[in-house]
């Protein structure tokens, strides 16, 4: 007779048959795509306890009472594209995988929005907007993500969508309903304003929830539907480059750009992260990377044919005076551009991003939100860095001064600038890269600590840590709130809260 | 480009795949069709077995963790981690999308271990008794080999002297025998001097091939191509796709290999058909790749061209095709050891169908058109209201 397990059976009762505790279900979600690149994975041996597949926000809600009262923890995921290991059950419990919740449950086309449960993928929800000529910022992941868990996570555009004019995904969220730690279903935006009752603008009832569940990696609640601002898709559209051979002149360029409001997106991007996306040798990777300008402007230019014109005008001016050259929108790459504008992310754009990492592998070293004024600084101290470490300054090993890359995000409006993405590349396979990514991480901040900039970086032992040790009193505080909504801390614990 | 998706013996064992296994992104792109293509969200998935058991067990990415924990000694063989391995239709579909996003190979590696799981625990009790009968009598069915050819009309002469040998495979011959009967009824209307095996045909060792037994394959492969070559034919027709794809993959088995060239009758008709005029056929219908023609040997244009040359004939494709089509249910072994599932699976090819419209199905294999045959709902098979046949049965009827 085997011992009484009262979770199962409850969970069981639940969801049936959409409830496992086989090891072999519960195995495979044990890693994602940098776990071998950031842990050794034969060190980890933690396993979830049971895997659900629940349908509705009823069943998420008696999930989380089931765990609460038998403080089993609870670890979630949508959809796992996640490169950081941040749905792994590192302390057992229960694993909610949410694909099964994949409704799109509105499109409302007078308010311009959707309504999705956390499973309906950008690929799915673009699919549907586009046939009513409506998007929402795409990023540069696989469009098989989710919607949900991508803007949670902020939902970076990459090198697609209209981040500086419509912001990162999380900017386009009006609302999202949560089931909290005490299984509280909480609605958040106009929609918690009981007098209005629907999702079309973030802010209702103060004080304002609206950011409870961004960055918190689940440990505030279950996201079990998200409604998104739609936005409409221009007629015209265009995508400019313009090559520089200095960061200070890319800089004044971009700098004037942004600041007249004048495109819907711009993006800088230094190093080879282009060559990257668009070989699938290392050969040609290496000659495309050797062949192209250091760094480059990267924009769309959109909106009615007048406007459009205007903006081509006054770009081409700047790049004039800026000792800038644009490169015409010859190259087929820029198809994918042009199908993520459309709103799909998961063409020919993801092809590139998987061919990326397939004939590199690519791994950032930090990627910190900074001030415009700062970039220069902080791309000279990552090339600092780089040269003088003894593998990626080899020029026969590393080509240091080729291989590496910074792309420069700027934000809604552009007056601040999120994310300096920079990235070194290597085999994930070799396993030397987990060894050398942690030594320029170590020498790229000490070269940032010099012009002062300081930040905490991307690596961390994913999957046997916790997303790094958060401090100061924003975290004091938030660990009050954590408490008053999970005393046991039974929602994904050993990620922000141990 | 077809894809070398069955049945891999390049690297000969499964520790041999570890890089590639830690190389998977978990991108997902196996799961769907291409994005790019996607009209109707609800015909966008392509994995059966993950669809209809949802955990991510059942998709090509845990598949792959399922061989690494093999891998490293955290799993061993249950009937649960066989219940997972064996629900894989071997459609092809994952291999196809990550074969061109990030080369992982997820079928290989899933064939792999069906090798390995018949070496260390021994086949399912249905592939068991498939490899007995094939075995024994040479066909999966336990059918008597004298009659294999029972289907073959007298009044169809074939030539001892010709250099083109029909190979008919155990399905059209035990099973789907109209599709047999059409094929040679229409050579003879064209012409074409053909011979066919006999008692020496045997099963190509398919069936086994995809549940990972090889060394019982192998065998009856090996037997087909030496007579073949005896015969010094020149080339072999197939009717059954997964037939010529496994002659296909011999030069793996170190076995003998084929000394003459292998041609699907779908590609072989095509240009015979483009010099006659066909009877017209006021009808509309759809067509099915079958998993091994398409994606497996790269064969989507020729049925549509032959279709479309039958006056009065209106083709609509369903949203999941050519690349991105859905999987009958019954590869892999699946058919025989899970039907239940393998139903399921072909009912829901059958709701794409019923999405545009058509009654009547088309396709090009005929273990797909025995598997979606039997998902038809026997009220609605009795009133002939849906209908799945070969094409070969359809070009029987107009070719004059
Ligand atoms: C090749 C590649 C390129 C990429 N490029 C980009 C890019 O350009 N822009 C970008 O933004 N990202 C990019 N990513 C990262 C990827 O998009 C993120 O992983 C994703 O945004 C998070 O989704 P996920 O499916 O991984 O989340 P999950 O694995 O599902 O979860 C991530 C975290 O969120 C929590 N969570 C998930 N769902 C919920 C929910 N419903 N409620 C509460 N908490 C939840 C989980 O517990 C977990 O901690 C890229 C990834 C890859 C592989
Ligand atoms: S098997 Fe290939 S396509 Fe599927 S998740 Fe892994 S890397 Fe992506
Ligand atoms: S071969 Fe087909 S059934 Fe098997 S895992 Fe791949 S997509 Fe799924």
């Amino acid at each position: 007779m085997g011992e009484k397990d009262p979770v199962y059976e409850e969970l069981v009762n639940i969801l049936g048959d959409r409830v496992s505790k086989d090891p072999e279900i519960r195995w495979t979600y044990t890693r994602d795509l940098e776990g071998p690149l950031t842990t050794d994975l034969k060190r980890l041996r933690r396993l979830p306890d049971y895997v659900v597949l629940p349908e509705t926000t009823e069943e998420v809600q008696k999930i989380v009472l089931i765990a609460r009262n038998y403080k089993v923890p609870i670890t979630l995921e949508s959809t796992r594209i996640s490169v950081k290991g941040l749905a792994v059950a590192i302390r057992g419990g229960i694993f909610i995988d949410l694909r099964r919740m994949n409704r799109i449950l509105e499109i409302d086309e007078e308010n311009m929005t959707a309504t999705v449960q956390p499973g309906v993928t950008i690929a799915q929800l673009s699919c549907e907007l586009q046939k009513r000529n409506m998007l929402i910022p795409v990023p540069g992941t696989p469009a098989t993500v989710s919607v949900v868990s991508n803007y949670l996570g902020c939902g970076w555009p990459g090198g697609k969508a209209r981040m500086l004019s419509i912001g990162l995904g999380y900017r386009s969220v009006v609302g999202v309903e949560m089931v909290l730690p005490d299984g509280t279903i909480l609605n958040t935006g106009s929609k918690s304003d009981v007098f209005i009752g629907k999702d079309f603008w973030p802010h209702g009832m103060g004080p304002d929830l609206f950011l409870l569940p961004y960055k918190a990696y689940g440990a505030f609640g279950i996201i079990t539907k998200m409604t998104v601002k739609c936005t409409p898709i221009e007629k015209e559209l265009k995508v400019f480059w313009i090559a520089y051979d200095n960061i200070d002149s890319a800089m004044e360029a971009h700098n004037r750009i942004v600041r007249l409001d004048l495109v819907p997106n711009l993006h800088l991007y230094a190093g080879d992260k282009y060559a990257g996306y668009a070989n699938d040798t290392l050969e040609s990777h290496d000659r495309m990377n050797r062949a192209q300008p250091e760094f480059q402007i990267i924009l769309t230019l959109a909106g009615t044919k007048r406007q459009v014109e205007y903006q081509e005008k006054v770009i081409r001016k700047i790049a004039k005076e800026t000792g800038g050259r644009i490169i015409v929108d010859k190259l087929p790459i820029y198809q994918s551009f042009i199908d993520s504008h459309l709103g799909m992310a998961g063409s020919f754009g993801a092809v590139w991003s998987m061919r990326y990492y397939t004939s590199r592998g690519g791994s950032w070293t930090s990627t910190p939100t900074l001030p415009v004024d700062k970039i220069p600084d902080n791309w000279k101290a990552f090339s600092r860095a780089i040269l003088k470490d003894p593998d990626y300054g080899d020029p026969n090993f590393g080509r240091g001064e080729f291989w590496r890359s910074i792309i420069v995000y700027p934000v809604e409006g552009g007056h601040y600038v999120w994310g300096v993405e920079k990235g070194v590349d290597l085999f994930i396979q070799d396993p030397k890269c987990r060894e050398m990514l942690l030594r320029l991480h170590k020498a790229n901040l000490e070269e940032q600590a010099k012009v002062g900039i300081s930040d905490p970086g991307f690596i961390k032992d994913w999957y046997t840590g916790s997303l790094g040790k958060p401090f100061g009193v924003h975290f004091e505080v938030s660990k009050k709130f954590k408490k008053t909504l999970d005393p046991d801390n039974v929602m994904q614990p050993g990620y922000i809260y141990p | 480009m077809p894809i070398e998706f069955c049945w891999p013996m390049e690297r000969r064992s499964l520790e041999d795949y570890y890089e590639m296994i830690l190389r998977c992104a978990k991108c997902e792109f196996c799961k769907n069709v291409f994005i790019s293509n996607t009209e109707h969200w609800q015909f966008a998935k392509q994995c059966p077995p993950g669809e209809r058991f949802g955990f991510a067990a059942y998709y090509a990415t845990g598949r792959i963790e399922i061989a690494r924990g093999l891998l490293e000694g955290e799993l061993k063989w249950t009937d649960k981690l066989l219940h997972i391995l064996y629900t894989c239709t071997t459609c092809g579909a994952c291999e196809h999308w990550c074969s061109i996003f990030r080369e992982v190979y997820p079928l290989k590696i899933i064939m792999e271990m069906r090798i390995k799981a018949v070496k260390e625990v021994g086949p399912l009790p249905a592939h068991k008794r498939l490899m007995e009968n094939i075995v024994k009598y040479h066909n999966p069915y336990g059918e008597s080999h004298e009659q294999r050819f029972e289907w073959l009309p007298s009044t169809v002469k074939t030539s001892g002297e010709s250099s083109l040998v029909y190979f008919a495979g155990c399905s059209s011959s035990y099973r789907q025998q109209q599709i047999a009967r059409s094929t040679v009824n229409i050579l003879s209307k064209l012409g074409v001097k053909f011979n066919v095996l006999g008692g020496e045909e045997w099963c190509c060792g398919a069936p086994l091939f995809e549940v990972g037994l090889v060394d019982e394959a192998k065998k009856t492969l090996e037997h087909n191509i030496k007579t073949l070559n005896k015969m010094k034919v020149e080339k072999v027709v197939f009717t059954c796709p997964a037939c010529m794809y496994t002659f296909k993959e011999a030069s793996k088995y170190e076995i003998e290999e084929p000394k003459f060239e292998l041609q699907h009758i779908t590609d072989f008709l095509l240009p015979k058909l483009e010099k006659i005029k066909m009877k017209g056929l006021n009808e509309k219908l759809t067509y099915h790749d079958p998993c091994r023609l398409g994606r497996g040997l790269g064969i989507y244009e020729q049925p549509r061209k032959i279709l479309k040359l039958i006056p009065g004939l209106e083709l609509v494709e369903m949203p999941r095709h050519m690349e991105d089509s859905w999987c009958c249910g019954g590869g892999g072994g699946v058919l025989a050891q899970y039907p239940d599932f393998a139903l399921w699976t072909a009912s829901q090819r059958l709701e794409e169908m019923k999405f545009v419209g058509v009654k009547k199905l088309v396709t090009s294999c005929p273990a797909c058109k025995t598997t979606l045959s039997l998902a038809i709902p026997p009220r609605l098979r009795r009133a002939r209201e849906i209908q799945v046949v070969d094409v070969m049965e359809l070009l029987s009827k107009v070719i004059p």
